[in-house]
């Protein structure tokens, strides 16, 4: 009978298959050297030594008699054997492996800053700007892109997935939020003309309203500032595609804001828009406080607990294509 | 330069008063002398003669009985306006009920010009025209015309019977004697058929003439005035250029003979002298050759400005009475204005003739629409032209003022001039009012920015009428004030609070909380139910504890303006909360110290609830505030109700209480522990503690000042919120600290500079629009809202984060955000009936018919009057749509205003609060 590990092992093969087939599932329309950085926050919190647990040090499952993930060996609930003996990775991640495998991923254990305090808050608030007891910088990923040039485009850098401006990319320079490429356009059909509101006369009339030059508040220039960011890069995203479908073995990102993020980042990148930072969220209510593991036999992968069912979903949207 | 072509002469007669019902002293006027005549400057010494000596009555001017001319009758069967022309250069003046409207005497200066016009409203009835011809041919006779505007014109001869001289006299006085004997200022409405006194025409007259012959017409500066100023010389706009078509019929053309050649357009050198309304500099070429004014030549104070008297209408006062001046609402115009001139402003600001320089609306009036349809402004400061509608039923029009125009100067020159869209030949003499921009300082935009969810017209009308402060104490007093039409609406009806389904169950509120915040009056209880419901946030998570969020936005609401200890006590002992932060799983087990006591409840009662993180508390403060709410827990009061939403309450467990003595360092206190039923005091303790912290008053007013002053709040007003906690923070007094400080309404920093919430802004779609539910709305109606701001980003009762949904600007305008909500309300503006939305009948009901009338309304409500010049030029240029008619009280205009709808929601001030 097929477990559900064997299930994910099946559909990671058959994504490894495709792109072993050679046929080049993405490519970057960028110029030769030019990346792209996304980040995935783990709004919340997650709990690092759950995702990673210490196989090797006794420490952990002393300190964690009920929670403590066993090394790995045949039991679906054990870890994931990265390779080393001190580290291993939550069962639930599996989809993460071929990442892993490929060398394409780190694990920077026990990062921390100091001084910090015990606010989740600013803590959150202190990793976005990069820098401790200040809230009032610039994110990092604005900042990035105010001192390093880049191109003049208006999803250079963008939050994708979520309808908010994650701090590590709020700033100065104004980014689009795009929770849903599906979703990001603005049309209203008491001003459309042609197929599709090919004419939108709505937008045309807001870009009008923004051409003059007038004094403006700090508030009023942040609406301008963001609705032409708005209107711009939804000229954009619809250029690249709304129905953007990766073709990875099958499968698909998921619908959480995850999901959608990272499948508007592979649509603009297919579509050659100079993407150089975005910011995501991977948000399954991590800071659970408690109750993380399941009642049944599979504590930490009965897929009938949301946390971990979650944690699947999530692993599985970070596609190789 | 040449003196231009065919001149139209207007008379405007008892028939505009009909379009000012009830009021109806109105007019008689005037006809001016013709330019570079030899004739007309003599006339202009008569105008003038009898301007000094009879300035209450100087229009009529009765020919000389040693006129020589013949006498002919017209009866005109309806009130209307009625054109005249003679053949230019024909040696042929008429004068029509003893005034002089045509005169053809001068040489034909430009070849274009071939027929000389007048424009007469004249009411049913009997007529006196007396034709003069100067030369030996009364063949000329034949080439004057008569009729109807827009009829085909006839002979004046065929359509006229001859009277005696006597008769003609008699007829002409006796409707010129109207005027006559209704004698000086203050004469009673005159009903009767003849001419109607035309008040402040001793000030100035109230039309011009096209051509030259207005500027010589123009009198000296007011009587009073202390003026000096003139109107800023600017030249309004080609009336022809963006003007409707269909107001006037191709007879309004001056030049019936070959209208190929002169017609109504105005050419751009030297041409039609029409085109050079104004007058008070003197000869500057453009082929103006006459007189700059006959009463001080070369003066430049020629402007028939009222200035700087406030009231807008120039009149002497002891002449005529002031019109009513003070603007209630700066939404509407007022209603019951006597309209005493061609063309004049009804309505400009307060009694001292100051607008906010934040932007105001101004409205006008003319006496006869069919002749000025249009009216041409132009704006000193700013030498802003335009050109407005006015509204074919109404006769009024509305002038718009911006912040540009107020940006090099207080006082600010309004220059009218009345106009024909059809014919760039008609204008009435440019008039000049000054306003001054104040500050605006009466707070009414800050109340219905700040203290509700968005104006309604009738709000306005209402913050005004009673102003700033008392409107404060009204909403202060909730209990007070009448909510019965809000609870007509059974909003309770709108809840489902034994639902066993969650989501419905807290669809159910959002709704019920959608309702409160656009329709009941108590709008600042509303406000700040909102405000402590999210200082206080807590939310279902993954639990049966769902019904509770009913009762505890209801106790914040209901208890938004008690104490602030009241409402944390509540907080802690809500079993919403309880769950939400963990506070359920809180239990002391003795001898294992660390087990069972969960800090996430103790963390944030002191970071997001009272002191906030920079209290300087550490871990082991965390530690002993959570052991003092251990135990603190719920127990369900129906057990046994299956099928129904759980319902929970507060209960102290002692069993899971630590009952040891609490050190907390940072408070420098020791809770003393207790065990059994008492160990629950420990933490009511520990509440009164918190909520009068030093830290907790100046965070929790900080918070509080941001709500209603600004994102970042300016330290005096937080001082002074602090300043009113008092013993357990009494929110009254923290509420009038803030709202009651002078800088709350003085401070132009203050004003408009908070943007709208996802949930603020779609209320204010139902508010400044006027949507309802229909009677029978099973709740779809409130859908679209909810959708607009949960997908924005702000479904409060779903948020997982405890501290609550931002209220920073910053947080809400990005695209995400604004795509969702921006794409639900244009879905509400598509389907408007579906949501009791009718801006028909609501402009209507306002008395509005114009463009400009409507997008000032309809933006002054959804911005508290503060919106920019690009938003409204776009939001006519939406009302009027390609045809560039607008006239919703003619056809229907039902789909331009559901296109405005649509435009207003997206447009940038209507972001702001």
């Amino acid at each position: 009978m097929q477990n559900r590990r064997d299930f994910l092992k099946t559909l990671t093969a058959a994504a490894s298959m495709v792109g072993a087939a050679g046929a080049p599932k993405f490519s970057f329309a960028q110029d030769a050297g030019q990346k792209t950085f996304i980040k995935v926050f783990m709004r919340g919190g997650a709990d690092g030594l759950h995702l990673f647990p210490l196989i090797g040090d006794p420490f952990y499952y002393q300190y964690r008699p009920d929670i403590g993930i066993e090394p790995p060996s045949n039991d679906i609930n054990s870890a994931l054997d990265l390779g080393d003996t001190m580290r291993g990775m939550n069962p639930n991640l599996e989809m993460l492996m071929e990442i892993w495998d490929a060398g394409n991923m780190m694990v920077a254990p026990a990062t921390s800053f100091d001084p910090g305090n015990r606010s989740h808050f600013d803590c959150q608030r202190w990793i976005g700007t990069g820098q401790t007891r200040n809230n009032l910088i610039d994110g990092y990923l604005n900042r990035y892109m105010q001192n390093v040039s880049g191109p003049n485009h208006p999803l250079r850098g963008m939050v994708a997935g979520k309808t908010s401006i994650s701090t590590e990319i709020r700033g100065e320079v104004k980014v689009p939020a795009i929770s849903s490429a599906s979703g990001f356009s603005l049309e209203n059909n008491d001003f459309c003309e042609g197929s599709g509101c090919a004419d939108n006369q709505l937008t045309e009339m807001m870009r009008e309203i923004h051409s003059h030059d007038i004094d403006l508040s700090a508030v009023e220039g942040q609406v301008r500032d963001n609705q032409l960011i708005m209107l711009d890069s939804i000229a954009e995203v619809q250029a690249a595609g709304a129905d953007y479908t990766p073709s990875a073995g099958g499968l698909d990102y998921s619908n959480s804001g995850l999901g959608r993020g990272l499948r508007l980042c592979a649509q603009l990148l297919k579509a050659g828009v100079p993407l150089e930072v975005a910011a995501l969220d991977w948000n399954i209510g991590w800071d659970t406080h408690s109750n993380q593991i399941s009642d049944t036999t599979n504590r930490f992968t009965d897929q009938d607990k949301g946390y971990h069912r979650n944690m699947v979903q999530g692993a599985s949207d970070f596609l190789c294509f | 330069m040449r003196n231009s072509c065919a001149r139209i002469y207007l008379v405007s007669g008892v028939a505009a008063a009909a379009l000012f019902a009830g009021t109806s002293t109105t007019i008689a006027e005037q006809m001016m002398p013709v330019a570079n005549s030899d004739e007309s400057q003599r006339f202009l010494a008569v105008a003038r003669a009898m301007q000094s000596e009879t300035p209450a009555n100087p229009a009529i001017s009765i020919p000389d009985e040693d006129v020589a001319g013949f006498y002919r009758k017209i009866t005109v069967p309806t009130q209307g306006v009625y054109r005249f022309e003679a053949v230019a250069g024909s040696g042929v003046r008429l004068y029509v009920n003893g005034a002089l409207a045509i005169d053809a005497t001068g040489p034909v200066i430009d070849e274009a010009e071939t027929g000389v016009t007048a424009l007469q409203t004249l009411s049913p009835g009997d007529h006196s025209v007396m034709i003069e011809v100067l030369g030996d041919d009364m063949a000329v006779v034949a080439g004057l015309v008569f009729g109807a505007l827009g009829a085909e014109p006839r002979a004046l001869i065929e359509v006229s019977t001859d009277i005696s001289k006597e008769e003609g006299v008699s007829l002409a006085a006796r409707n010129a004697s109207i005027v006559s004997s209704g004698g000086p200022a203050g004469a009673a409405p005159d009903r009767g058929t003849g001419r109607l006194r035309l008040s402040g025409l001793g000030d100035k007259p109230a039309f011009s003439i096209g051509g030259s012959s207005s500027r010589a017409a123009r009198m000296g500066p007011a009587e009073g005035s202390g003026s000096t100023g003139g109107s800023s010389g600017s030249t309004p706009v080609d009336g022809m250029g963006q003007m409707r078509t269909a107001a006037l019929s191709p007879p309004m053309q001056t030049t019936s003979d070959t209208p190929s050649s002169s017609t109504s357009t105005t050419s751009s050198g030297g041409g039609t002298v029409s085109s050079v309304p104004s007058v008070n500099t003197g000869n500057t070429g453009g082929g103006t050759t006459t007189p700059t004014t006959p009463t001080a030549p070369g003066t430049p104070t020629a402007t028939p400005t009222p200035t700087p008297a406030p009231t807008p209408t120039p009149v002497n006062p002891d002449t005529a009475p002031t019109p009513e001046t003070v603007q209630t609402s700066p939404l509407t115009p007022p209603t019951g204005v006597e309209v005493t001139q061609a063309v004049q402003l009804t309505s400009a600001g307060n009694i001292n003739g100051e607008v906010p320089n934040t932007g105001a609306t101004l409205f006008g009036g003319v006496m006869s629409s069919s002749v000025f349809d249009i009216v041409n402004v132009s704006v000193s400061g700013s030498n802003r032209t335009t050109t407005v509608d006015v509204g074919p039923t109404t006769g009024q029009f509305a002038v718009r003022l911006f912040p540009e125009d107020f940006a090099s100067g207080n006082q600010v020159q309004v220059t009218l001039t009345g106009a024909n869209s059809a014919s760039s030949e008609v204008e009435a003499v440019p008039v000049t009012y000054t306003v001054t921009g104040m500050p605006a300082q009466d707070g009414v935009g800050q109340a219905l920015s700040r203290l509700t969810f968005g104006a309604t017209p009738e709000l306005y009308a209402r913050v005004r009428a009673i102003g700033f402060q008392n409107y404060v104490e009204e909403q202060l007093n909730p209990d007070n004030i009448n909510d019965a039409a809000f609870n007509s609406m059974n909003p309770e009806g709108l809840l489902s609070p034994t639902e066993d389904n969650s989501g419905q169950l807290l669809r159910s509120l959002f709704n019920y909380d959608i309702a409160h915040a656009a329709f009941s009056e108590k709008q600042l209880q509303n406000v700040m139910g909102h405000f402590w419901a999210n200082h206080f946030h807590a939310v279902t998570k993954n639990s049966s504890i769902v019904a509770q969020n009913i009762d505890d936005r209801k106790f914040f609401r209901d208890n938004a303006f008690t104490n602030f200890h009241d409402l944390l006590l509540y907080s802690a002992r809500s079993p919403l909360m309880s769950q939400y932060l963990d506070n359920d799983e809180n239990r002391y087990r003795e001898g294992r110290e660390n087990d069972g006591i969960n800090e996430n409840y103790g963390r944030e009662i002191l970071e997001l609830s009272t002191v906030g993180v920079e209290a300087g508390y550490t871990p082991a403060d965390v530690d002993m505030v959570s052991r003092v709410f251990s135990g603190w827990r719920y127990e369900r009061t129906n057990p046994n109700a299956d099928g129904v939403a759980q319902i929970y309450r507060f209960a102290f467990f002692p069993e899971d209480h630590d009952p040891q003595d609490k050190l907390i360092p940072f408070l420098n206190t020791v809770i003393p522990g207790r065990t059994g039923a008492e160990g629950v005091q420990e933490a009511e303790e520990l509440i009164a503690l918190l909520a009068n912290h030093p830290n907790t008053q100046s965070r929790t007013c900080g918070k509080l000042v941001q709500l209603l002053v600004s994102d970042s709040p300016p330290s005096n007003l937080v001082q002074a919120c602090v300043a009113a906690w008092g013993v357990n923070g009494d929110i009254t007094a923290m509420l009038r600290a803030i709202l009651l400080d002078p800088s709350y309404v003085s401070n132009a920093d203050y004003q408009r500079n908070k943007a709208k919430t996802p949930f603020e802004y779609a209320v204010s779609v139902i508010r400044t629009f006027g949507a309802r539910p229909s009677a029978n709305d099973d709740a779809d109606f409130f859908r679209r809202f909810e959708d607009a701001f949960t997908t924005a980003g702000q479904a409060y009762l779903y948020f997982p984060v405890p501290t609550g949904l931002p209220e920073v600007a910053a947080a809400w305008l990005n695209s995400a955000s604004m795509v969702a909500a921006y794409n639900k309300m244009s879905e509400v503006a598509e389907r408007r009936q579906d949501y009791g939305i009718d801006l028909a009948a609501d402009i209507a009901a306002a008395g509005l018919e114009t463009a400009e009338e409507v997008a000032s309304y309809l933006l002054a409500v959804g911005t508290a009057d503060q919106f920019t010049l690009a938003e409204f030029d776009q939001l006519v240029g939406v009302l009027k749509g390609e045809d560039g008619i607008f006239e919703p009280l003619v056809q229907d205009e039902t789909a331009a205003l559901e296109k405005a709808m649509g435009l207003i929601v997206v447009s940038p001030s209507f972001q702001l609060q």
